[in-house]
Order: C-alpha cells, then sequence, then structure tokens
C-alpha cells in the first residue's frame, strides 16, 4: 500500500527500513535505542537526518512525516489474478418486496415455524421463476448449511448467482459439490490387515466411519474381519467407532454374541392369557463382555444391573426379538426372576431399548411387520415420538386417521380439574401420526385438532403447542384456517407461538397473492 | 450528552440526573432550570436556555457546561421536569442574554453599515485567554509526548487507561477537547492487536505536528487561514453553527448517497454523506440525539436537492449544515472514478488535512476475500481497473456485497481510512467508469 521499499514493514538484503527503525526506537525508548536516519534511503532520510534537538521530539518529527508519506502515497496493488470469477447474469425476475418482507420477517417467527417457512418461501419463489434479491443469498446460504432439508429448495432459488458466491466460501462449498463416486468401496483394501496397525487413530476413525455408511459393504466379511480387530486397539475412538459400526451389522458375529445375551437374561413364557417374561442377570460382567463395549463392573447394585439390562437389551438385533415372542414382548409381564427387584420396572427398561431399537433398525431399512403394528398402535407406545416418527410411514391412510383421532379424543378427556400432561402427550402423538398426512385432511380431523386447542392451551407453560399447530397453518389450504385464526388469539400464548402461527398464515396469504400457482 | 466536554462530565451528569437532590424544577418553551443540592449548605441554582443551548450554574466547576446543567437536560429529555413559571434566579439571567443579544445584533448591525466598532473588551480578553490555555495544554502534551518515546512506549501500555485519562483531563482543562478525545483514543490503539506499537507511533506524531502547526497558528493565520482553521478544529476550539450558517454557502445539486447511525452510551448520531454535482465535492452532515430520541431524517438516501451547503471552516473540510432554502429535484446515481483518480483525490486531501481520518471517493470495485482457505479472510476491493485496495477490518466478511456485485465493478461511495477502504453505499448495477 505504501512506497515499496521505502516507507512499508518489509525490508531486506541490508537496507535499513526507516519505518520498522523509527518504531523500533519508539517502543524500546530513544534514550535507550535512538534511530540512525544516516542509513535511511530517501525520501525520509534526507530529512530526518536534518531535524535537529531532542532525539525522542526529532523520532516523532520524522515519524510524522514519514505518516503522512505513507498515507499520501498509498498506492493500489495489481489484481489481475483476483479477478477472475465474475458470476454469471441472472435473468430472473426479483420478487416483488412483499415477498421479501416474508423472508426478512422469518427469524423473528418462533422457531417451531421457520425452517418450514423458509422452505415454504423459497420453494415457492423458485415454482415462480423468480429470485430473491442479491444480497439475501448469505443469509439463504447459511440456513441451507445448518438444514439440510433447505438444500435443495434454497439452491434452486439462489440460481447461478448462490452457487457462484456458495463457491467463493469455504463454509458454503459443500452446498456445491462436485460431482464424483463416493471413494468408500473403491479404496477399501480387500485384505487390510497388513497396514492396518501402522495407521494413525484419526485414519482408522474416518475409515471405518466412511466404511461402515457405505451400503455396498454392508454385506463385507472383509470389513468385518477389520472391525472385529478393531476392537482390540489401543484407541478407545477406534474401539468405540468399531462397536458403533457392529451393531448395525444384522447378521455378525457380533450381532449374534448381542443375541446370546438377550437370551440368557429374558426368559419368555406365553400362557393363555398373556406372556410373562422374567429376567435373569449374571453376576458379573466377563472379558468377552468388555470386549463388546460393556463396563467392568460386578452387577451388584440395582442401577449396574439396569444399565446392564438396557445395554443387553438396545444391543439384540431384531432377529433376537422375532425368536423371542416379537410383539408380543410390548405387552408382557415382567418378573425378576427371582434375583431381580421389581419386575415392572425391568420391563420398562426392556420396552423402551427395544422401541430404539426398532426406530434405529426402521431407518436402516427394517419394516414393521402387521403384528408388530398392531402391538405398537394398540398400546401407550404410541405416544412415544420416535415410534411415530418412523411407524406412521407404515400405516395406511385410514389407519393414521382412525389412530390419530381415537388419540385426540383420549387427550381431551381431563383428569379432575387440570387437562392432563398424559392428555398433551397423546394430542402431540395424533398430530404426529397425521403429519405424514397429505393436506388437506378431512374436515373432521381439522375439527377436532381446533377443538382439543383450547383444553391444551391451558397449560400455558407447556411449548409443544406450536407442534400441535404448525402442522396445520403450514400445510392446510388458507382458506380452510379461518375458524384457527379466529381461535388462537383468545388462547394463552406465552412463548409467543400462536401470535408466530397467525403471522404464518398472514405470510402465507401474502405468498399466494404474490406467487399465485 | 453532545455538550459534555468529556466522558467523566457525562458520567458524573446521569448519576446525578438519576439523584433525588433536585428541586425547584421547572421548564418552558425557553428555558429549563432546577435547584441541586451539592456538597455545599445551599443547593446550586441551574439555569439551561434551550435555544443556544447557553448554560448557568452557581457551582464552582470550571466545566463547561458543568454536570448540574448536563442533568438537568438529561432529566428535561427524559420527561422528569414538568412545566412552569421561571423563578427569579433563572428569569434575572434569561434577560441580561436578552441584553447582550440585542446589544450584539446592534452591534452587527452597525458593523454592516459600514461603521467599524471595536471588539469589546471582554470578548478580546476571553480569546486571549483560552489562547494562552491551550498553548500551555499543548506545551504540556508535547512534552508528555516526548517522554513516552523517550522512556519507551511499553511504559504507555503498562500505564494503562488511567494514564491516558489523566494527560486527557489536563487537555479538558486547558480547553482543548478534540485532542482530549483523541489522547483517549489511544485506549483503542493499545487494544489493537500485535501491531499496535506501529500504530501508536503514527498517533503520537501526528499529534505533535498539530502542536507544532498550532504554534505557527499565527503564521498559518496569515499565510494560509484555511490550514489554521483545521489547526484550530483538530485542537478542539469551538465553532457555533450560527458563525458557520454566516459563512458563503456552496450552491449545487447535492446527491444524498448514504447514512450511517451510531450509538455511544446515551448518545445517537447519525452522519448523511452528501455529493455535489457540480462542484464534485463530498459534504457530511452530522446529527445528535439523545437515545430514545428521533434523530433528523430529512436527508434521505436516494433523494437530491438543489441548494447551499455552510461547509465548516478548514481546509478539505467536509463537515456542512445544510441551508433551509432547499428544492427537492430527483437523485443520480454518481459516476465512479478512476482508481488513480480516487488514490490523488486521497492524497489531495491528506496534503490540505494530515489529520483527516476519512476521505470519501466513489469508485467502481466488488469486495474479493484474499485468496487462501480461511472461512474469515481479510478482503480487498477489486476495482474496475483490476486494482486491489484493501478493505477496513470492520468490513467484516461483506458476503452481502460480493452476493450484489457477483464479482462485478459496482459503484460504490467508500471512505478512505487509516486502516483500510470502508464501504459506505453501493448501486448494484456494474458500473461504467467516468475518463
Amino acid at each position: 500500500m505504501a512506497h515499496a521499499g521505502v516507507l512499508g514493514s518489509a525490508s531486506g538484503g541490508g537496507v535499513v527500513n526507516p519505518w520498522d527503525d523509527l518504531v523500533a526506537a519508539a517502543v524500546q525508548g530513544t534514550a535507550r535505542r535512538p534511530m540512525d536516519p544516516a542509513a535511511w534511503p530517501s525520501p525520509l532520510g534526507p530529512i530526518a537526518t536534518a531535524l535537529r534537538g531532542d532525539p525522542a521530539v526529532r523520532l516523532l518529527d520524522a515519524a510524522a512525516a514519514a505518516t503522512i508519506l505513507r498515507r499520501a502515497g498509498s498506492r493500489s496493488r495489481d489484481g489481475s489474478s483476483a479477478g477472475t470469477f465474475v458470476a454469471a447474469a441472472d435473468s430472473r425476475p426479483e420478487v416483488w418486496w412483499p415477498v421479501t418482507s416474508v423472508l426478512e420477517e422469518i427469524p423473528s417467527l418462533h422457531a417451531v415455524f421457520r425452517d418450514a417457512m423458509l422452505e415454504l418461501v423459497v420453494t415457492r419463489v423458485a415454482v415462480a421463476g423468480q429470485r430473491f434479491p442479491h444480497r439475501w443469498l448469505p443469509f439463504l446460504l447459511d440456513a441451507a448449511i445448518a438444514r439440510v432439508a433447505l438444500r435443495d429448495p434454497v439452491m434452486r432459488v439462489a440460481g447461478d448467482r448462490g452457487r457462484w458466491l456458495a463457491e467463493q466460501n469455504p463454509s458454503w462449498q459443500s452446498l456445491t459439490p462436485p460431482t464424483r463416486e463416493p471413494p468408500a468401496a473403491a479404496t477399501f483394501p480387500r485384505d487390510p490387515v497388513p497396514e492396518w496397525a501402522q495407521w494413525g487413530v484419526a485414519d482408522k476413525v474416518a475409515a471405518l466411519r466412511a466404511w461402515s455408511a457405505d451400503p455396498r459393504l454392508a454385506e463385507s466379511a472383509a470389513l468385518e474381519v477389520l472391525l472385529e480387530q478393531a476392537l482390540d486397539d489401543r484407541s478407545p475412538k477406534v474401539i468405540a467407532q468399531a462397536w458403533s459400526a457392529l451393531r448395525t451389522r444384522d447378521r455378525s458375529a457380533f450381532a449374534e454374541r448381542a443375541q446370546n445375551r438377550l437370551l440368557a437374561a429374558l426368559t419368555v413364557r406365553r400362557g393363555l392369557l398373556r406372556t410373562t417374561v422374567s429376567v435373569t442377570l449374571p453376576p458379573a460382567t466377563t472379558p468377552a463382555d468388555h470386549r463388546d463395549g460393556y463396563p467392568d463392573t460386578p452387577l451388584r447394585t440395582t442401577a449396574a444391573q439396569r444399565d446392564h439390562l438396557a445395554k443387553v437389551a438396545g444391543e439384540a438385533p431384531m432377529s433376537a426379538w422375532e425368536d423371542l415372542g416379537g410383539p408380543a414382548l410390548l405387552r408382557a409381564q415382567f418378573s425378576d426372576g427371582g434375583t431381580l427387584g421389581d419386575g415392572g420396572a425391568w420391563g420398562s427398561i426392556v420396552r423402551d431399548a427395544l422401541l430404539t431399537r426398532m426406530s434405529q433398525e426402521a431407518a436402516a431399512g427394517w419394516v414393521p411387520g402387521k403384528e408388530w403394528i398392531q402391538a405398537l398402535t394398540a398400546g401407550s407406545v404410541l405416544e412415544s415420538g420416535p415410534v411415530l416418527g418412523w411407524l406412521a410411514p407404515h400405516l395406511t391412510e385410514p389407519e393414521r386417521i382412525r389412530t390419530a383421532r381415537a388419540l385426540l379424543t383420549e387427550a381431551t378427556v381431563p383428569l379432575g380439574n387440570q387437562p392432563s400432561h398424559a392428555g398433551l402427550n397423546r394430542a402431540l402423538a395424533a398430530l404426529r401420526m397425521l403429519a405424514s398426512l397429505p393436506h388437506p385432511w378431512p374436515q373432521q380431523v381439522l375439527r377436532d385438532v381446533t377443538a382439543a386447542l383450547p383444553q391444551l392451551a391451558r397449560l400455558g407453560r407447556y411449548g409443544g403447542i406450536g407442534d400441535l399447530v404448525a402442522p396445520i397453518v403450514l400445510g392446510e389450504p388458507v382458506e380452510r384456517l379461518g375458524p384457527l385464526i379466529g381461535l388462537l388469539p383468545t388462547l394463552p400464548d406465552p412463548g409467543g407461538v400462536l401470535e408466530s402461527a397467525v403471522r404464518v398464515v398472514h405470510h402465507r396469504q401474502t405468498l399466494e397473492r404474490e406467487l399465485p400457482l | 450528552m453532545a455538550v459534555a466536554s468529556d466522558a467523566a462530565s457525562q458520567t458524573a451528569a446521569r448519576r446525578l440526573a438519576a439523584g433525588a437532590g433536585w428541586a425547584a424544577e421547572g421548564a418552558s418553551e425557553q428555558a429549563v432550570w432546577g435547584s441541586c443540592s451539592g456538597s455545599g449548605k445551599v443547593p446550586y441554582q441551574v439555569v439551561v436556555e434551550l435555544a443556544g443551548p447557553a448554560y448557568t450554574c452557581t457551582c464552582p466547576s470550571r466545566k463547561f457546561p458543568c454536570k448540574h446543567a448536563l442533568a438537568l437536560l438529561l432529566r428535561w429529555s427524559a420527561g422528569s421536569v414538568p412545566d412552569g413559571e421561571p423563578p427569579s434566579f433563572a428569569t434575572s439571567w434569561l434577560q441580561s442574554r436578552r441584553r447582550r443579544e440585542q446589544g450584539a445584533a446592534t452591534r452587527g448591525q452597525a458593523s454592516k453599515g459600514g461603521k467599524v466598532l471595536a471588539e469589546p473588551d471582554s470578548a478580546a480578553k476571553r480569546a486571549a485567554q483560552r489562547a494562552t490555555r491551550v498553548a500551555g495544554g499543548l506545551t504540556e502534551l508535547d512534552r508528555w509526548l516526548a517522554d513516552q518515546v523517550r522512556n519507551g512506549l511499553t511504559g504507555l501500555q503498562s500505564g494503562g487507561y488511567s494514564a491516558l485519562d489523566q494527560m486527557a483531563s489536563r487537555l479538558v482543562d486547558a480547553q482543548a477537547p478534540g485532542l482530549a478525545r483523541w489522547v483517549r483514543s489511544l485506549a483503542g490503539v493499545l487494544a489493537s492487536g500485535p501491531s499496535w506499537p506501529a500504530a501508536m507511533v503514527e498517533e503520537l506524531a501526528l499529534m505533535r505536528l498539530l502542536i507544532s502547526a498550532h504554534r505557527d497558528l499565527a503564521h498559518w493565520e496569515a499565510a494560509d487561514p484555511d490550514f489554521a482553521a483545521t489547526v484550530r478544529s483538530h485542537v478542539g476550539y469551538p465553532m457555533a453553527k450560527e458563525d458557520v450558517l454566516a459563512r458563503p454557502p456552496v450552491t449545487d445539486i447535492w446527491d444524498v448517497l448514504a447514512v450511517r447511525d451510531e450509538e455511544l452510551e446515551n448518545l445517537r448520531s447519525r452522519t448523511v454523506w452528501l455529493w455535489g454535482r457540480d462542484s464534485d465535492r463530498a459534504a457530511v452532515v452530522l446529527s445528535f440525539a439523545a437515545a430514545g430520541s428521533v434523530l433528523d431524517g430529512s436527508l434521505t438516501p436516494g433523494t437530491a436537492f438543489h441548494g447551499g451547503l455552510h461547509f465548516y471552516p478548514g481546509a478539505g473540510q467536509l463537515r456542512a449544515v445544510v441551508d433551509q432554502s432547499r428544492q427537492p429535484v430527483g437523485f443520480r446515481q454518481p459516476v465512479p472514478r478512476r482508481t488513480e483518480d480516487a488514490l490523488d483525490r486521497v492524497a489531495r486531501a491528506l496534503a490540505q488535512d494530515p489529520w483527516t481520518r476519512s476521505v470519501p471517493v466513489i469508485i467502481a470495485a466488488a469486495p474479493v476475500p484474499r485468496p487462501g482457505t480461511s472461512d474469515r479472510p481479510r478482503w480487498d476491493l477489486l476495482t474496475a481497473e483490476n486494482q486491489l485496495v484493501p478493505l477496513h477490518p470492520s468490513a467484516g466478511q461483506p458476503w452481502g456485497l460480493a452476493a450484489e456485485s457477483g464479482g462485478a465493478a459496482v459503484t460504490q461511495l467508500v471512505e478512505w481510512t487509516p486502516g483500510g477502504w470502508r464501504t459506505l453505499a453501493f448501486w448494484g448495477v456494474p458500473a461504467v467508469v467516468a475518463s
């Protein structure tokens, strides 16, 4: 920026840099380290040499001259190599300002609406073949980075200018990935054992993570051998990654060991009226257990026994549960088998572990049979959000509607004078069940939900009310929302979620007016 | 609080305004008054004439306005002072001011009529007293500067803010508030990172240059009155708005290009940048308001008017006051200049005023991150002639501007500062540069 080599900070070749000399003398003090202007080049050297008097004052006068020369002598740098990236022109028309206002207000909405509203508005603009003012691109790209679900709609509306911008910023570059073959299968060695021991911990963890996530290696015996070998690694990180990978492989030796532990712990007896299960745990874990991730702890205390049972139940593959009796276990009566305490508590542990395992298996592609569905929709297990998350898509539409309406009816039966939290949980379960229904919902369902809201909203501090109204105000046709919009302002709304719901409806009206489909 | 002579007065006034020692408060359209309990038996009597504003207080403080007057204004602006009839101490002071003003008006008319009247002795005496005080303060500052450099700047670092505040307080007493603010701002330089010594040397050296120029003020008054006014302005000599309005206006079509609002403690400020089409001159109009009050909104970016601007005296002075009579006209986007022309403009501005920290120019440029893989790179402006100038670090990560430009040069009003360039406004159409 300054006269290079004369006043700037760079020095070299044995020539004294005046500015560096000045600053060094000022920092150390001219009483200890005077400046040496005789060695300075022109123009500052002669100026400073001509100064007389107190060395400190001379330094300040020379520095004043240098400062003005540095500032007034500012020069630009050649930027020929920096000017090669110019975005292509975006010929799409810019949206009218009311639509930009909708975008602008999204951050001020309650969190429960933000992502869905953003997806709604960007999709609508993209479908209309329009674009937002370019200054909104950083906001949109940040949102797409934060939420995977927003990536496609955001990148559609961002257009060429958005892709150009994303390529400039390392934080956004993952939004414009180059298309290439995933390398994991290609790089997985057929016989990895000889080199594996020499790999670093980070490389081992990264490789195990990549290989175990690759569906083409799901049946690979070589990978299983490697994962078993990794269980004996010295690094806890490598071992943890191996556990994580092995527990997803249903027909592995690891799964077989997990199945054996479950069968040893639970004894099932099928009666005429109901199935009973007794639980028996060993007095302590074995070295084989430790290798599979169980802590080296005597199972004497109730807490240790509970943890152990939860792990045994959670690690067992679905095939093990099928062998034990499948859906009947969800309604089974548990006993302590003579060694444990309260059988009901063990039943909860086993059921929770089973439900969690089912969610994980469903995410990996397991499809529940009809008996499982009957068992799951019949009982209170439906109030468990994770179950509904994966179960609903496996139900037919009439099954979903019937189940949801039944849950809503149960939800609004008051217990004494107070609405019950269990009721709210049932209402939320109903909404989760309905969430996967295409809009518009049957009129009767919408009426049921609207009728249930006042009672549910009486639990003022309960934030889940937003989850109740969000799918409705975001998904139902605007013209059907009149009764709901009339009702919401009359309900308790300490978190401002209902006020946001009303604004969402107004925003949707704006979008329909400005960007008609 | 803009009228406060220093931060200490502001702090004391705020504390006092919140206190319970006030009595006999009242306000009319012309003035606000009250009595404030002090350390003595008799409460201080405070009056502020709102038009000036002008102040009087029976306290012994040498600061002007004193903390009692500032506190009374704060209470009035917060709505804590009721309307009422002024008591005798306020009435008599206001009447005496009226008489003095009438006398001054008569003298002014007589002067315009061709009769040259002698300056009142008291005014000349006050000016001489002030000049002596300022000179004394600057001599002390000169010694202080030399001491820092003689003993090493690391001592300044270990001395911390209190050492700076002590020197600044002496400059306030010496009626050099501009330099006092500057000395206080050195705390920010100390905290500016590893390159603080170089930045500190620049600041101390320019202070020393200002002291030298002030020492020769009589010479500059005769040889270059504009430069003398620049020196006086940086030292902190006051300049009444009516004196500025009395200066001949620069009449032009003024496009309003940019506005920036800032809030510091309880004071809001608004800076508006204008550009004269024929004069090719930049101007800055400042307005202030207490926190919570509305700032002057009469100048809106994207508008233009034909009218006069009264510039404050000084070489290359940007600050101006808008003449009341102005006619709105259509806004015209400014035409960017070549990079070299912009840099020459900066050099000329610094030649006129070596202490300036802001030179507005209009260029065509796009922000570009410096090459590298950092998530938070430093940025440059790449001009239409493929020249790079550094953006000020306070620009942060200007992705919004990058998105608007798409990598192509767009017209920008930018501000040169010693720390880098700052974008003040831009117009998102690829620019055509004036030859």
